[in-house]
């Protein structure tokens, strides 16, 4: 309730402003509230205080433009110097005082709103609820970072109200830092903290005086533009706090580096609502993250649309598995010599209703974010499983598993439970990883491979040459294949590619490891593939992905 | 561990416009506030201008060069704030001076442009020492020479 009033006045009435009026503006002389409010300058000149904060503090009824500490002399002891210090420091504190009219005694919150100007809140213990109340919350918790937060913020934006000219705006410049949390892991918390608030600080130096800055989350932090010219002001803004936060911190006795992403929302340019600037500023900048880091991004519509778009693919998901839209396509794996298939790669196919086939490029990740790709990879073992034994004994099936799907660590169960169900030798069973699984958490996985190799599942090495893996891996691990990437076969008119490509055959020899390369399509690369010693392939070549009912006729 | 001796060389961009003699003032007055501002927290350093770049030293306690480093962070007169060197030290080297300055005109800041040439202008191949050891070479060499050195150059 507190705040509802106190925002409608500090922006509501808030006037367009030119640069010289800047420092008048804000107006709680009419305010009716059992707690005191005033906004200072930093020296402490009262900009404007409402009748309780008089009564509390013990003020002369005229105090426009006197500064609180010539008048605070009823105060005890070392208040005056308390609230001064707090007053000019940018650390949103609270101190507590002795009221010199009823010895009650008084909470005084100094609240950091922007460079030049503190919102003061006090109140008597005994007066109101008011300990409840988001401010203190946030001095409580002592916040590493001196800003309004987000409870502030959402009061603020809901109680603004536009000038009657119709040229107010309001604009929300919200501010991501890149790679925190890696300062977090590296640097420790401490100095995520320190760098937080050195973050908070630059922000505070360089807005205007009438910007509100809040910390919105962990690494978020938001610049709200009251009646400036857009989008002039909040681009212009976005630039420099970029360009701001991209400068060294020093912390700890060592530099730290980050960048910044910003997300943009302006009211009556795409975003008609003053309840969707945070939403739209949001996306602005998860988009700003995903495609540019260290840029800033106006929201438009279109982001709007794709969130959507994106929204619906994950519903669609929860309940594709039940819906059973999936099915799974097969790719042959032909031995070189006799060009016999002696396995198939199970690739799985999301056809949504409505929307098409969705690529694995999209559900793969998706599924990941979501947490289905669990139950999915179970389905994709199960049918897997069950499709290929109505396949000749010879024919192996060759599974992927997604390095989540060992995160749970009960792999093993899963698959012994698709072998039991469909009564597959185990010896048929193929599963394929990336190189990637092995960069987390190594010791864990190799443990849990081992234990799957022990079923008598056979394991490959998928994609190899794309990712980061380690000589180490391939000697490691009793890998029963290494899948040459499709990018090295279809590069191979260049030397390097081919260079590449006869010295992982060459290794898969010495190790004993069979090497399948992926993606031939001509005759030329099986040539030079079989020259070099390749022992198996997958491509166009052979047979595209097919469904399960024409596996017979490829294989006959 | 943030209470100790630190010393701070960074590098930046000069961003100020105008007739030479506009940035001369700007930097008279960056020079003056620094001046107060340093010696009140117990910073001494120096500041080393080539018409392009800014180079500057600050030695003093951790705590009081993060601090003041944040200031001079948002100052817009400079950009592209590369820190070449950031280490504990012994002692002071500059402890005479809250803020030395060696001036565009100077032998230094030809030697700092030669360097500078000499690297292709990639930050990266500076070496804060020898930043360092310029200032400080030709700091005492012209308080030598008995030129106020306080003053602008």
């Amino acid at each position: 309730m507190i705040y509802n009033s106190l925002h409608q006045s500090a922006i509501g009435e808030h006037k367009i402003n030119n640069r010289q009026s800047q420092r008048s503006a804000m107006n709680f002389t009419a305010i009716d509230s059992s707690c005191g409010l005033a906004w200072v300058d930093t020296a402490g000149k009262i900009i404007s205080a409402n009748p309780a904060f008089l009564n509390l503090l013990a003020l002369p009824p005229d105090v426009a433009d006197k500064t609180l500490f010539d008048l605070t002399t009823p105060l005890n002891g070392s208040a005056p110097d308390l609230l001064r210090q707090a007053i000019a420091g940018q650390h949103t504190k609270t101190i507590k005082l002795t009221s010199t009219v009823d010895n009650k005694t008084l909470h005084v919150h100094v609240i950091t709103c922007n460079q030049e100007q503190r919102l003061i809140i006090v109140e008597s213990l005994s007066s109101s609820n008011f300990s409840q109340s988001v401010i203190n919350h946030q001095a409580q918790n002592h916040s590493p970072v001196p800003l309004a937060n987000r409870g502030m913020l959402n009061e603020c934006i809901a109680n603004w109200k536009p000038d009657e000219s119709g040229a107010a705006s309001l604009a929300m410049i919200m501010i991501g830092l890149d790679r925190f949390k890696k300062i977090n892991e590296t640097l420790g918390h401490d100095a995520g903290d320190q760098l937080l608030k050195f973050a908070a600080q630059r922000l505070l130096r360089i807005v205007r005086s009438d910007d509100f800055v809040a910390h919105f989350s962990g690494d978020q932090f938001v610049v709200l533009q009251i009646n400036q010219n857009q989008p002039v002001a909040a681009t212009a803004m976005a630039e420099r706090i970029i360009g701001l936060l991209k400068r060294p911190f020093l912390i700890n006795g060592q530099q730290a580096n980050i960048s910044a992403s910003i997300g943009l929302a302006i009211l009556h340019q795409d975003t008609g609502s003053s309840g969707d600037l945070i939403k739209h500023a949001e996306l602005a900048l998860y988009d700003a993250k995903h495609n540019a880091r260290g840029s800033y991004r106006l929201y438009e519509q279109s982001l709007q649309e794709n969130a959507g778009e994106q929204h619906d693919l994950e519903v669609g998901l929860r309940r594709a598995l039940f819906l059973q839209e999936f099915t799974l396509f097969y790719q042959a794996q032909v031995r070189m010599q006799d060009r016999k298939i002696v396995g198939f790669e199970a690739l799985i196919r999301w056809e949504k209703p409505g929307a098409g086939i969705i690529s694995p490029v999209r559900l793969i990740p998706l599924a990941k974010e979501t947490g289905e790709i669990h139950e999915i990879g179970k389905w994709v073992l199960h049918t897997a499983c069950r499709e290929a034994t109505t396949w000749p004994e010879d024919i192996k099936i060759a599974v992927n598993v997604s390095p989540v799907q060992f995160e749970n660590g009960n792999l093993k169960q899963i698959v012994q439970a698709a072998l039991s169900a469909s009564s597959l030798a185990p010896q048929r069973l193929e599963l394929e990883i990336t190189e990637g699984l092995l960069i987390k958490n190594v010791a864990n996985a190799l443990e849990q491979l081992k234990e799957i190799q022990a079923l008598g599942v056979s394991v490959a090495m998928d994609d190899f040459g794309t990712g980061y893996s380690s000589l180490n891996y391939l000697s490691s691990f009793p890998f029963s294949k290494i899948k040459i990437d499709q990018s090295f076969v279809h590069r191979m008119q260049i030397d390097k590619s081919r260079t590449l490509i006869k010295a992982v055959i060459t290794l898969g020899s010495a190790l004993g490891i069979k090497t399948l390369a992926e993606g031939v399509e001509t005759e030329e690369q099986f040539e030079y593939l079989a020259h070099n010693g390749c022992m198996e392939i997958q491509g166009y070549l052979i047979s595209k992905p097919v469904p399960a009912e024409q596996i017979q006729a490829l294989i006959s | 561990m943030t209470q100790n001796l630190y010393r701070l060389i960074y590098l930046s961009q000069n961003t100020i416009l105008g007739s030479n003699e506009n940035v001369h003032k700007e930097i008279e007055q960056i020079l003056t506030i620094s001046r107060q501002r340093n010696a009140a927290s117990g910073i001494t350093g120096a500041l080393m201008f080539n018409q392009e770049c800014f180079a500057q030293v600050l030695e003093g306690m951790h705590d009081d060069i993060q601090e003041t480093f944040e200031r001079i962070q948002c100052d817009p007169r400079h950009g592209d704030v590369v820190v070449l060197d950031f280490e504990p030290v012994d002692a002071r080297r500059f402890s005479q001076w809250s803020m030395g300055y060696i001036g565009y005109d100077t032998l230094a800041s030809k030697e700092f442009t030669q360097i500078q040439l000499a690297t292709g202008f990639d930050v990266k191949q500076l070496s804060g020492e020898r930043i360092y050891d310029l200032l400080h070479v030709h700091l005492y060499a012209a308080e030598k020479a008995g030129s106020n050195l306080e003053k602008i150059a």
